[in-house]
């Protein structure tokens, strides 16, 4: 059989169980996605809900394609190395999913694209309650596909949030417009432009953190570095969203 | 024009290595290089970023933005904050790092200090930026730490930086906590720079929990910290690594970086991804074969009368000293280590090659197979028995 069907067969298979396993769970799910960043901010993420005493899943480091997310969803991280420990990783899978523990109550999850397609292929694993997109520009990992072909695909992941949920939209760039009319869900952007729904500013960077201003709230940031500032922003505006959600 | 040899020479473990490979049936012990393969996890990584076209332009100079997150997020776990997209370069191997940073930091007639013994090639990499080494010896009755008095006595209004190896190649051994922020004090106190090169950092086979400088954060605007993939890997031939300082410090080296390389080979950026995506797990095993490996090494030692070693409880080197009164016609390290290549077929590195208080040591690795090293051994037990009494 070739490889490629074989792989496909094994992706279905992963996302229709991960998929599963999440339903069956009832979990509210965070999706986190962009060019880069992406991990910080879903780790971000994870501390500002833990910080509110939630019981929250983080997938794992970058698993974050077709394959990875359902793994990690699944608990099948590290993947298997040879053929036949695939086999009971398998049969694993379905265990899991179908009798296993069921997942907590948020799950923070990273969807990566690197082509034409990939988000509709992640959408079939897990669907967005709240959805952050970090940035739309160039980078490396994706020399084949344009900008334009990424921001539509980030724009098929804004049209797929909950019309109850939130999309959280990193603002300083030139395709958040395209985005924010992707999606019939509340949408808030943030960033350094004054354009932005939330605007952050720096005031103070000492060897202990930066204390940055978010509309005009002061807040101190452990780490340097403006996607650390970017990353902590878009935590706030999720866990906020979710409480004030748990509230009404 | 001519070039002065007295400047920057081929290291003596490479002259060693080239002399082997001229010379038959020859067991080598010199070159710290894994026997392993590299791991298929990170080939594979490598070889769909190939097939997916991802390889053949440049990256940015400081590196794929998706390795430097992910390079953070493995600093995290070892408590280092330092920011992905301003503070870590990704570099062609950890030399390429340290060579960059002294381009970048120092001045002709600067001086750095260098520990005795310390690795071979930190010396050309000072001489490139028309800077000194300054040899500060090693205390080795007490596990080759730190002569803090030694150490006082070598600065100077001139000294720039502390090079530090921990784990110190070639010697094994892992400088104290207390003792690195002894060294983090005098550099505040004398506004220095200091070059953590931790490559060996993953080698530890006691219990002993490692300490690095670059998890505080008040020295962070002084640290420069060097980290490769080759050892830990498998990977010294895909020549990547990277560095990660404070932002001003990463903006000066990220310059000569980019003068020197460009960028780090793209095929290893991608190959180093796939290696931070390896479970912390399958080191262990990798561990447990060289704590054999270093155990089947010390059990050979034990039979040499002419030497003396402390077992290392880091790096995969030995670093035994060489009984002068028990070897006949013993001159130095280096003839000694030519002579044992050229009679007895086994190539070490002279221990002067790693500064003066390397003289009359010999460093060996056993990075080597099990195999390679019982050959090797073998080999240097008949050489030492015909030639000391």
């Amino acid at each position: 059989m070739p490889t490629s069907l074989v792989k496909n067969i094994v992706r279905v298979y992963l996302g229709v169980l991960a998929r599963t396993r999440v339903l069956r769970s009832q979990s509210y799910v965070v999706v986190v996605s962009g060019i880069n960043g992406k991990t910080t901010t879903k780790r971000a993420i994870y501390d500002a809900l833990k910080d509110r005493n939630c019981n929250v899943f983080m997938s794992e480091m970058n698993y974050n394609t077709d394959i990875g997310l359902p793994l990690t969803i699944l608990g099948l991280t590290p993947p298997p190395r040879k053929a036949g420990e695939w086999a009971i990783a398998l049969c694993k899978a379905a265990m899991s999913s179908l009798f296993g523990k069921k997942l907590p109550e948020f799950l923070v999850v990273e969807f990566g694209i690197a082509d034409k397609g990939d988000m509709n292929k992640l959408l079939t694993v897990v669907k967005p309650n709240i959805t952050v997109v970090t940035n739309t520009h160039y980078s490396d990992f994706n020399p084949n596909t344009t900008l334009d072909e990424l921001a539509h695909e980030l724009s098929v992941l804004a049209a797929a949030t909950s019309t109850r949920g939130l999309v959280v939209l990193g603002g300083d760039n030139a395709y958040v417009d395209a985005l924010r009319s992707a999606t019939k869900a509340r949408t808030v952007t943030f960033g350094f432009e004054k354009n932005n729904d939330i605007v952050i500013s720096k005031t103070d960077e000492t060897v202990d953190g930066t204390t940055i201003l978010i509309n005009n709230k002061e807040y101190t940031v452990a780490s340097s570095g403006n996607n650390h500032f970017y990353a902590f922003t878009a935590a706030q505006l999720v866990s906020d969203f979710i409480f004030k959600k748990i509230k009404e | 024009m001519q070039l002065d040899p007295k400047t920057v020479e081929l290291s003596k473990i490479k002259q060693i290595e080239l002399l082997a490979s001229a010379r038959p049936d020859t067991v080598s012990l010199a070159q710290g290089i894994p026997s392993f393969d590299t791991p298929d996890e990170v080939k594979r990584f490598a070889i769909r970023a190939i097939e997916d076209g991802r390889v053949a332009k440049y990256s940015l100079a400081p590196g794929l933005i998706e390795l430097r997150e992910a390079i953070e997020e493995s600093l995290i776990k070892d408590s280092m904050h330092y920011d992905s997209e301003e503070e870590i370069i990704v570099t062609a191997g950890s030399i390429e790092a340290i060579s960059a940073t002294m381009l970048a930091l120092l001045q002709s007639g600067d001086e750095v200090i260098l520990f005795s013994p310390s690795y071979v090639s930190y010396r050309q990499s000072i001489l490139l930026a028309k800077a000194k080494p300054v040899y500060v010896p090693l205390d080795e009755e007490h596990e080759w730490s730190i002569n803090f008095e030694a150490l006082l006595a070598a600065l100077t209004s001139n000294t720039r930086v502390i090079l530090i190896c921990n784990p110190n190649n070639p010697t094994g051994s892992i400088f104290k906590k207390d003792d690195l922020l002894k060294i983090a004090q005098i550099a505040e106190s004398r506004n220095l720079f200091v070059v953590l090169d931790e490559v060996y950092k993953d080698f530890i086979y006691d219990n002993r929990t490692f300490y690095s400088l670059a998890t505080e954060s008040k020295y962070r605007d002084r640290v420069i910290r060097v980290y490769s993939f080759s050892k830990a890997y498998a990977m010294t031939g895909w020549r990547i690594g990277y560095l990660h300082t404070s932002k001003e410090l990463a903006r000066r080296i990220l310059a000569v970086h980019d003068g020197l390389v460009t960028c780090a080979p793209v095929v290893s950026q991608y190959a180093a991804l796939g290696a931070l995506t390896l479970p912390a797990a399958s080191w262990q095993v990798y561990l447990g074969e060289y704590k054999a490996r270093r155990d089947l090494l010390a059990s050979y030692l034990d039979k040499i009368v002419g030497l003396t070693y402390t077992m290392p409880t880091a790096s995969y080197f030995f670093f035994p000293k060489i009984n002068r009164n028990v070897v006949n016609n013993y001159a130095d390290s280096e003839t000694f280590a030519l002579q044992m290549l050229s009679i007895a077929g086994v190539a070490t590195v002279p221990g002067s090659a790693f500064g003066p208080s390397g003289e009359d040591h010999l460093r060996l690795s056993f990075g080597r197979d099990r195999e390679t090293i019982s050959k090797g051994m073998e080999r240097m037990m008949t050489f030492f028995k015909s030639h000391a009494d």
